[in-house]
């Protein structure tokens, strides 16, 4: 008995220190030393790399023609497009893929980059990449992501048909997106000017995005709020004007009826068909568009159309994409580190054009030719070639993680405009004070 | 002629002891065996290390600022509860949580015990309706939400159903937090209703014919042999079924998470579903301050509850 209580403390102590351990490296993997210059070499026959369930094709197409090139395995490992919490909930648990399809926004941010991933300030794409990384992929001064397409912009798709037969043109301001509602309750009753998808909670906060897009232009308003010059909770502020014109159009009746429970998948089949006029969503969900029209772009560009409305006018607000932003995590595994490193080397350099033409997109580093741009893509690239400012929630740590939960609140009537205000300023202070930021 | 049976089992006839002094029973202790401690390790390693270990180690992290931002842990007193309270996080989650699980028990029971009554006995069709209510205790949680969201969604099958009486009707059931939160509760009773109602079965079979016979020739009618006989003597079952469905309901997450993702807004925000949400955020130390809400909650609820059944089923 002696004998069982005290192996029973022996055993208790150590697993009570081992946890503790465990806890303070936070599943930190240790640097392999793989040169993270440009000169890594491929040395392993295998990559875990994980992934998003709405992928755009020519992000799968890379890791095939990488696997295929060099002779590696390519195990991808998808996580769901509209649950957040994937990716930080397995990275706690300390798994870790060799490579990390990502946002490049704050999000990032709760991986601890510091600890966890590949400083990747020294690869020789990011010399050629202007300066996105001010703004997304870095912390702290150093950079993290490789960032190899053009920004995704948060705007709205139109159908051409529904505010055509209305004699309706795209929206440039939210006072036009009221037209429209207005106008088509009489002109088309059956149809819902603005299809919400609550239930896929991400979409809630795009609207919100796009009102505020103009002042993001024309005050850096995210700057001042992370400077504490400016708050979410301001009662006379941009924000709580963005939801209270928000829930405007929600008691106007703009809406589709089951706006808190519709997903985002049942909104593009919604948009086709006429059901729905406008559409908020983000450029990246082409592929999810044109899979409705047969994946004809030319089919959908002729049904569907793209406006940017903010508060004052057509203001795209620009965030850099998942599809195409990759990470580098830490594994201590330094032949599959290094090989991780050689697929960023080669996807932005050998393989860079070949990739950038399939995109379809406007290139995010110098030295390739994007291909000529049709149809909606072309209308993403003149939106993005006007007025534009980062999405105003890219940077605003913890709040971003909040907004779509407190947006759905919104929508359900449980919080005022005021009040969804309170509780953003509220999580972007807890996000700041966990990041450690300046002031906070 | 009266016999006494001794505690050593002796029966001796009461004419040849006299005066009869009564002699205390010597309780024989039971003799240790040296070896039993190696059965008991596997266990105790088992529930050290998956239980013991890391509720203590939770405590610990429940007051620190513990985040996926930083590798330094510090202690940080109440912050974390202080933040969730001002988030309207703590007190908002705590209430849905009782609210549900109050709600799922109280569905459960009631509808469990009421098939457990109609099937008790057993005869092909009843065993083939046990076995089909039975079934939805094999679906998984996450595989139920996903079933459940597309029938309440307002143009699936039960709106569907509804138009056929009232045509056009089309309300978002878990759409607005009220009736998610009730739909949610009667999805769970749903789901574990097949179990708890062999539970009750059992319960029922195990009180004893005769006393049902006694009291039916006394001339007690049906609600009367239920009432005042099945009922306290299916105390052990219901003490049973009582905790274990509100405790459960009190740890609901899948289900949850499948179905409304705590929406819409924090309408149906159970406490894991928040400490997810904090564990997504990378807000570990808030996300253990919740965890040690709902380990206090189990406790402070399932221990009186637990005591009252108990005295109850003695009462009984």
């Amino acid at each position: 008995m002696k004998l069982f209580v005290r192996a029973a403390a022996v055993a208790a102590v150590v697993g009570l220190g081992l946890a503790a351990c465990s806890a303070n490296n936070a599943g930190g993997g240790s640097d392999s030393g793989a040169p993270a210059d440009g000169t890594a070499a491929v040395k392993a026959k295998e990559l875990t790399i994980w992934s998003n369930s709405a992928d755009a094709p020519y992000v799968r197409d890379a890791y095939k023609n990488f696997g295929q090139k060099f002779g590696v395995k390519i195990n991808l490992v998808e996580a769901p497009a509209d649950d957040l919490n994937w990716v930080p909930t397995r990275w706690a648990s300390g798994d870790r893929p060799d490579i990390l399809e990502y946002n490049a926004t704050a999000l990032f941010w709760s991986l601890n980059p510091a600890a966890n991933m590949i400083d990747l300030s020294n690869m020789p794409y990011v010399k050629r990449s202007g300066d996105i990384y001010k703004n997304a992929g870095s912390f702290n001064g150093k950079v993290y992501a490789a960032i190899t397409v053009g920004p995704g912009q948060f705007g709205m798709y139109y159908n051409r048909k529904v505010l055509a037969d209305a004699g309706l043109g795209a929206p440039k301001t939210f006072a036009d997106v009221e037209n429209i509602c207005t106008t088509l309750k009489q002109k088309a009753p059956g149809v819902s000017a603005i299809y919400e998808a609550g239930g896929s909670q991400f979409p809630a906060q795009i609207q919100i995005i796009d009102y505020l897009a103009s002042v993001e232009s024309q005050q850096g308003y995210s700057d001042q709020l992370l400077a504490k010059k400016a708050a979410l909770d301001d009662p006379q502020g941009p924000f709580v004007a963005a939801v209270t014109e928000y829930k405007k159009l929600q008691t106007m009746g703009c809406f589709n009826g089951d706006a808190t429970t519709a997903k985002t998948e049942a909104s593009y089949k919604a948009l086709a068909d006429g059901k729905a006029a406008l559409l908020p969503q983000n450029t990246s969900v082409l592929p999810q568009l044109t899979a409705v029209y047969s994946k004809d772009l030319a089919k959908t560009s002729a049904a569907i159309g793209w406006a940017t409305p903010s508060a004052t006018g057509a203001t795209a607000a620009w965030s850099p994409s998942y599809n195409g932003t990759w990470y580098l995590p830490k594994t201590g595994k330094g032949d599959r580190e290094s090989t991780a490193l050689a697929f960023l080397q080669w996807i932005t350099t050998d393989g860079y054009q070949a990739y950038l033409t399939q995109t379809q997109r406007f290139p995010a580093l110098s030295g390739a030719q994007a291909a000529a741009p049709t149809g909606l893509v072309q209308e993403f690239t003149n939106s993005y070639a006007g007025p534009k400012a980062l999405a105003v929630n890219s940077n605003l740590v913890g709040f971003s993680a909040q907004f779509p939960t407190i947006m759905t609140g919104v929508l359900s009537g449980q919080y005022t405009p005021l009040q969804a205000g309170e509780l953003a300023q509220k999580a972007l202070a807890q996000g700041a004070k966990a990041a450690r930021m300046a002031g906070w | 002629m009266s016999e006494t049976t001794y505690p050593a089992g002796d029966t001796v006839t009461a004419d040849h002891r006299e005066p009869e002094i009564p002699v205390p029973p010597k309780r024989r202790r039971p003799r240790r065996r040296a070896g039993w401690w190696p059965f008991i390790v596997p266990a105790f390693i088992l529930v050290a290390g998956f239980f013991t270990v890391p509720f203590l180690l939770n405590i610990r992290f429940a007051f620190t600022d513990w985040s996926g931002y930083s590798d330094v842990i510090s202690f940080n007193g109440l912050d974390n509860f202080r933040s969730l309270i001002d988030q309207g996080i703590l007190w908002q989650s705590i209430k849905v949580t009782l609210l549900y699980a109050v709600l799922a028990m109280l569905v459960q029971n009631a509808f469990s015990l009421s098939m457990a009554l109609v099937l008790q006995r057993s005869d092909r069709i009843n065993g083939f309706f046990r076995s089909f209510f039975f079934l939805p205790v094999l679906i998984a949680p996450v595989a139920a939400g996903y079933i459940w969201g597309a029938i309440l969604a307002p143009h699936g099958p039960l709106n569907n159903f509804i138009s056929l009486f009232s045509p056009g009707f089309d309300y978002a059931w878990l759409g607005h937090g009220t009736s998610a939160l009730i739909c949610l509760s009667f999805i769970d009773a749903w789901k574990w209703s097949g179990l708890v109602t062999l539970v009750y079965i059992a319960g029922l079979n195990s009180v004893p014919q005769p006393l049902i016979e006694a009291a039916t020739i006394d001339g007690a009618n049906p609600w009367q042999r239920f009432w005042r006989i099945r009922f306290p003597l299916l105390a052990p079952a219901l003490t049973f079924t009582v905790v274990t469905t509100m405790l459960g309901a009190i740890n609901a997450f899948d289900l949850v998470q499948a179905t409304t993702r705590g929406g819409p807004g924090t309408a149906t925000n159970v406490l894991n579903i928040a400490m997810f949400n904090q564990y997504g955020s990378g807000f570990f130390g808030s996300a253990s301050s919740l965890n040690l809400v709902v380990t206090i909650l189990v406790i402070v609820l399932g221990l009186p509850l637990i005591t009252y059944l108990r005295r109850r089923e003695v009462e009984a």
